[in-house]
């Protein structure tokens, strides 16, 4: 799984950040899972599909992690 | 504080000091701060009659009082009751004067200072741990001698008789008929109190979540998070991956 700096604990988004030490001091770099976003649609009737156990309606777009694998259930009639 | 002499073997050799007893080896392993300390490993030859040295000396100009101390880290326990290592040991003329150590007293180390008579504190050191060790002596009738253990004092012992100090050894002076391994690093004489170094403050480092990101600090790859380092006191960058495969 690929995982993306956000972040520092002050809200810095820049992975660099200087410091001026006088004292004991903790900071926190925070990551997000990267996503891919799928969009799913069913021709000629718009039907719902399970996505990594979600419902998502035709033309309907999900963000999964990059790099998942998941499964798509799809009803066996429209 | 007036530093007399400092010797912390950054040269890599023992050259900062007037004499050498056996065979200290001056090595990265030995030190406490920065690149190299002396490692002082006795042969086995000790005994009470006869101690074993093996260290470093320096002379100094001759006066009443000094303050001598290091940073010393026993590698292995003593083995029996009786030994004794000392690990500074302040000279007077062609003898000693005062000195100070640890020895095994009931099965347990105890540091100790000797002089007119051996005095044991209720503490030792522990092995494996480094010790600032700090000794003073005042020569002179109504002087005296103190130890001084990672800042606090440990033992004192008045002085019976007058004379002068003029220099210092380090290392392990010993009476014990095996191999015995003291590290010693930072060897400082002064005509005050020298104290401990005040801590350094520490930058903790961790992700959320938790994915042991590399860390770079001040442009050097420090370890992984969560990370814990004594930096001093200042400016610093710190740089983190921006992307990471977990």
């Amino acid at each position: 799984m690929r995982y993306l700096f956000t972040q520092w604990e002050n809200g810095s988004p820049n992975p660099v950040r200087t410091l001026t030490i006088d004292q004991n001091l903790t900071i926190m770099a925070n990551y997000k899972l990267a996503t891919k976003r799928i969009t799913f649609d069913s021709q000629p009737v718009k039907v719902q599909a399970v996505i990594a156990g979600q419902t998502v309606n035709a033309e309907q777009s999900i963000d999964l992690p990059e790099g998942s694998v998941v499964t798509v259930t799809v009803p066996r009639r429209g | 504080m007036t530093v007399i002499f400092k010797g912390d073997f950054e040269t890599g050799d023992l050259f900062q000091f007037g004499e050498v007893f056996g065979n200290p080896q001056v090595i990265i392993e030995a030190a406490k701060n920065g690149s190299y300390g002396a490692r002082c490993v006795t042969t086995g030859i000790g005994s009470e009659a006869s101690l074993e040295r093996v260290g470093v000396y320096k002379k100094v100009p001759a006066r009443r009082f000094y303050y001598a101390q290091c940073m010393m880290k026993l590698n292995q326990d003593l083995i029996a009751d009786g030994n004794r290592v000392t690990v500074i040991s302040m000279r007077g003329g062609t003898g000693p004067a005062g000195s100070c150590g640890f020895k095994k007293v009931g099965s347990v180390l105890r540091w100790y200072i000797t002089k007119a008579s051996m005095q044991y504190a209720s503490s030792g050191p522990i092995v494996g741990q480094w010790h600032y060790v700090e000794l003073y002596q005042d020569d002179a009738t109504g002087g005296g001698l103190k130890l001084y253990i990672d800042g606090v004092e440990v033992l004192t012992q008045a002085e019976a008789a007058g004379g002068f100090l003029d220099g210092v050894i380090w290392g392990a002076i010993t009476n014990v008929n095996y191999a015995v391994s003291v590290d010693i690093d930072d060897c400082v004489i002064s005509d005050t109190y020298i104290g401990m170094e005040p801590p350094k403050p520490k930058l903790t480092i961790a992700s959320s979540p938790e994915l042991n990101v590399p860390v770079y600090v001040d442009e050097k790859f420090v370890g992984n998070t969560p990370i814990a380092m004594e930096l001093p006191s200042g400016t610093h960058t710190v740089r983190v991956e921006d992307e990471v495969v977990r």
